[in-house]
């Protein structure tokens, strides 16, 4: 399909077309699970090109660069895929973006990423991490009500009309699910993981934690209306309120004047608590996000783009960097943080809200507002300790992030690497 | 104009039926979903604009077989003419190997169905099709332009119109369904900023429409970036328990994330559903009667049959107040005995069928909006909603709004508050509910964006309903 599509693409050079294609040939296998008895298993074998076509023209003396995407299906005849040409390369003509260039065939990447899914294959995987989970299905009061595993290999191909022709395999597991746990009534906790390797020790450590949570589920109070204490935001909500400083050093989100922030700024300001560093790593160890090239063929390679506070780089694809001059870093996922060095003990000296999980809990980049639904965290008043549920915790990152304080004990989730937990203040606790 | 069919599954179609006779001697349950879901989406902003393709686009298939009690189902889209064979193979031999891989599992019953040949095809009034780039483009410039004519704080106004021409085809040993329909949706974000205070607001329409959504869509230019405007001055939330009047938009994703996810039945199935416990118990006040299916509405989650074969329907979950039923996936309500509601859906042709919402409502009532309002000594109006988050065994709530309006005395005193969060327990939240309003003082559906199961499964589901007051929890 790929060598068809490509002799066809040729045909339409003397027109000026030019083109990007991703070929993707994924594999996955899947498993769910109702307690540990098997409900049904599935297989997925599917093949698609994601083609790009792009139009170089002029208006009023200046020149534009237009694209359109189309999805190129096997089985597609000769004139169904000149017909999807035709029609992107019509309406490239029409979308009038500021001239950039193509990738260029270039440079190895810098790094390698690797699995351990290759060797012991999709279905030996999947059973490995099965047993993992269900290794922790040990309780008498509690256990695990349903689950579900997906275990994913991609062949990634991407080819231009430049010369970039290079290729990839991609590894990805997600598997979720959830505990109950019986004290009186009975009560749920629910997890997702993402994750690209057969990292069975990690999975285990996260459900026994999932047990332990959902253990003291049932003891918990609802939240307090509490405004005065520090709060400690730990596990996973820790990526999404990063995300702030990663979207908004995008040369996308700045050249698209989303963003306000500028090489050189201190973005945290006047600063008594940790100044954070912020790294983008392709070749995270483990992480779905880590991958040698971008989708535009760009090879990866590690940078830093906050430093101490200070925003030192942008991160970008091709098209946006070349915008505004900035050196492309292509599209790099993972995020590596680092800059604390309180211990988590030292933080929970004085009252606080440790918050363990949230319903969802989210960031607007675009604002700096954050919030979430408590499902489960610790209060400690000065003398005790209780478990809570329930409220919501909300803020804006601009009015936290002078005086934050980033834990000495570090966490990864999937792409997110950095520290377990971050106390804030002067954030608003919607409790009972 | 009548939506038509795909090309693509007319002419796949005999191999499909070759499949599934094949797969017949080998199984005693076979059944193929067929997908081509194609369109585009069109976004221009202040710097840029782009052609891209659409989430929901598809091509492929899912083969269901019945073995050893249990289900089997496998994703390809990859079918040469005379295929069938080679598939039919590798299909055999790995339901076999699947059902010889665990000694415990769970058995379902075998799916009996009743014969049915039905074709559909939905009707719009401007086929995507009929309207070149060109021309889709330049409506949403001057839409862009008209933002920009109307306010100095732009800082970008981002128009998009996606559609999606939906083909999908069913086939097993009794069943020959194919429907044909066309979902699009269009939105305006209007980003606005005033020195470090960046605000936006978002607006969209949706439907079983074509692009004549392109005129909806124009008429919510200037109130969009108005409300953008006004959101500059918002001010923080003072965490609390308030009154609230809760409109459409807002009624929509409580209705979604409270009662909705809650009886998804696939859950009663894992035991995930605190629901299972209410059934005709009361869960709301006596005002609230919520319905949710593919045949409740008219709007982006109405279809003939759901991704299992099973027609679409028209569920009431609470009426007056009281539970009444969940709404199911076939597997599901085979386990559970129940009648299948036709909500036996697939984020595509790759991914599994779960229980999942369609059109989801609550049904207006009797009160006006202005004495509704009127009622309110110190409270809010909470519109326009963003997102929310479902916990279907504990039943809490978890709702982000975009602003909420002040009312103070029973009036709208113009100061606007933002961000919102909601949160509480599901049935104190709908046990609050004293006002439900008229039709006439606004009822209406959103089908923007999507639904997940959890963080995942995504597909296009719509909400709404009528003015409720009732009492929250805000941050």
């Amino acid at each position: 399909m790929l060598d068809a599509l490509i002799t066809i693409l040729d045909e339409y050079k003397n027109q000026g077309l030019e083109y990007r294609l991703i070929e993707r040939k994924k594999s996955r296998a899947e498993s769910f699970y109702i307690k540990k008895s098997l409900e049904m298993n599935r297989g997925v074998d599917t093949d698609a090109i994601a083609l790009t076509v792009y139009k170089v023209f002029e208006e009023d003396g200046k020149s534009f660069r237009g694209s359109a995407d189309a999805t190129i299906h096997p089985g597609m005849t000769r004139e169904e895929i000149k017909n999807v040409i035709d029609e992107a390369f019509f309406a490239a003509g029409f979308v009038k973006n500021e001239m950039y260039p193509l990738e260029e065939k270039g440079a190895a990447p810098t790094g390698e990423f690797t699995s351990g899914i290759p060797a012991l294959g999709v279905h030996k995987t999947m059973s490995k991490l099965r047993e993992a989970v269900y290794a922790q299905d040990k309780h008498d009061k509690g256990n695990i009500s349903y689950s579900e595993f997906f275990v994913d290999q991609s062949g990634i191909r991407i080819i231009n009309s430049n010369g970039v022709d290079v290729r990839y395999t991609a590894y990805s597991v997600d598997i979720e699910l959830s505990v109950h746990w019986r004290d009186g009534g009975e009560v749920e906790n629910f997890e997702a993981y993402k994750l690209a390797d057969c990292d069975t020790a990690l999975i285990g450590g996260r459900v026994e934690k999932l047990f332990n949570i959902a253990s003291q589920k049932p003891l918990a109070v609802p939240t307090p209306s509490v405004n005065d204490v520090n709060v400690l935001l730990t596990g996973e909500c820790l990526n999404e309120f990063f995300n702030y400083y990663y979207e908004n050093s995008n040369a996308s989100s700045i050249y698209t004047k989303i963003s306000t922030f500028a090489v050189g700024d201190e973005l945290q300001g006047e600063c008594a608590g940790d100044r954070f560093t912020l790294e983008l790593d392709p070749f995270l160890p483990g992480s779905t996000g880590s991958r040698p090239y971008d989708n535009n063929g760009t090879p990866l390679k590690k940078v830093c783009v906050v430093k101490d506070g200070r925003l030192m780089q942008l991160w970008g694809d091709l098209r946006f960097s070349s915008y505004l001059n900035a050196p492309v870093t292509g599209n790099i996922e993972n995020r590596v943080i680092t800059g604390g060095s309180t211990p988590v003990s030292e933080m929970k000296t004085a009252p606080y809200l440790e918050l363990i999980s949230f319903s969802d809990f989210q960031m607007n980049s675009m604002t700096g507002d954050f919030a979430g639904e408590i499902r489960f965290g610790f209060y400690y008043d000065g003398t005790e300790t209780v478990p809570v549920t329930g409220g919501s915790v909300s803020g804006n990152i601009k009015k936290v992030h002078g005086d934050m304080l980033l834990s000495a004990e570090r966490a990864r989730y999937n792409n997110y690497d950095g520290p377990a937990t971050v106390l804030v203040k002067n954030v608003s606790i919607a409790g009972k | 104009m009548k939506v038509p069919v795909s090309d693509f599954l007319a002419s796949q179609k005999p191999e499909i039926k070759r499949l599934v006779g094949l797969l017949e001697n080998q199984f005693a349950y076979v059944s193929v979903l067929g997908t081509d879901v194609s369109g585009k989406s069109f976004t221009v902003r202040d710097k840029s604009s782009s052609v891209s393709n659409i989430p929901l686009e598809e091509r492929g298939f899912v083969a269901r077989v019945y073995t050893n009690g249990m289900y089997y189902e496998y994703s390809f889209n990859n079918l040469p003419p005379g295929g069938a064979d080679k598939l039919a193979e590798t299909i055999v031999e790995n339901a076999k190997k699947s059902a010889e891989m665990a000694a415990d599992i769970i058995r379902y019953p075998l799916i009996e169905e009743e014969s049915a040949t039905i074709s559909y095809h939905g009707e719009v009034a401007i086929l995507p099709n009929s309207m070149a780039s060109a021309e889709k483009l330049a409506r949403l410039r001057a839409i862009n332009e008209k933002a920009h004519n109307l306010c100095d704080v732009l800082v970008d106004l981002i128009v998009t119109c996606t559609t999606a021409a939906v083909s999908k085809v069913f086939i097993s040993s009794k069943k020959d369904l194919e429907q044909n329909y066309i979902i699009s949706e269009a939105a305006i974000v209007a980003v606005v900023r005033r020195d470090d205070n960046t605000r936006y607001f978002y607006t969209s329409c949706s439907g079983l429409k074509g692009l004549e959504i392109l005129d909806e869509l124009e008429s919510k230019t200037a109130g969009c970036v108005e409300n953008a405007v006004k959101l500059l001055d918002a001010k923080p939330m003072q965490a609390g328990e308030y009154d609230v009047i809760c409109g459409p938009d807002a009624v929509g994703i409580i209705a979604h994330e409270a009662f909705g996810h809650g009886v998804e039945m696939d859950m009663f199935v894992k035991n995930r559903a605190k629901a299972v416990e209410y059934l005709g118990k009361p869960v709301a006040s006596k005002h609230v009667t919520m319905h949710d299916g593919a045949k409740s509405a008219s709007h982006a989650a109405s279809y003939l049959f759901d991704d299992e074969g099973t027609l679409g329907t028209d569920t009431v979950i609470i009426k007056d107040g009281i539970l009444q039923t969940g709404i199911s996936d076939l597997l599901s309500a085979l386990k559970l005995g129940e009648t299948p509601t036709g909500n036996g859906r697939r984020e595509s042709f790759a991914r599994k069928a779960y229980t999942r919402m369609s059109n989801t409502l609550i049904r207006p009532g009797n009160d006006k909006l202005d004495d509704m309002i009127s009622s309110l000594k110190h409270g809010f109006l909470i519109e326009s909603a963003e997102s929310g988050m479902e916990d279907p065994k504990d039943w809490g709530i978890q709702c982000m709004f975009t602003s909420a309006r002040e009312i103070i005395d029973g009036k709208l005193t113009g100061n606007l508050y933002a961000p919102v969060i909601m949160t509480g327990y599901v049935p104190e939240l709908l046990s609050n509910i004293t006002m439900v309003s008229r039709e006439e003082d606004g009822f209406e559906l959103t089908g923007a964006g999507g639904c997940g199961k959890g963080y995942k499964e995504w597909v296009k589901v719509s909400c709404g309903g009528p003015y409720i007051k009732t009492k929250a929890r805000l941050g």
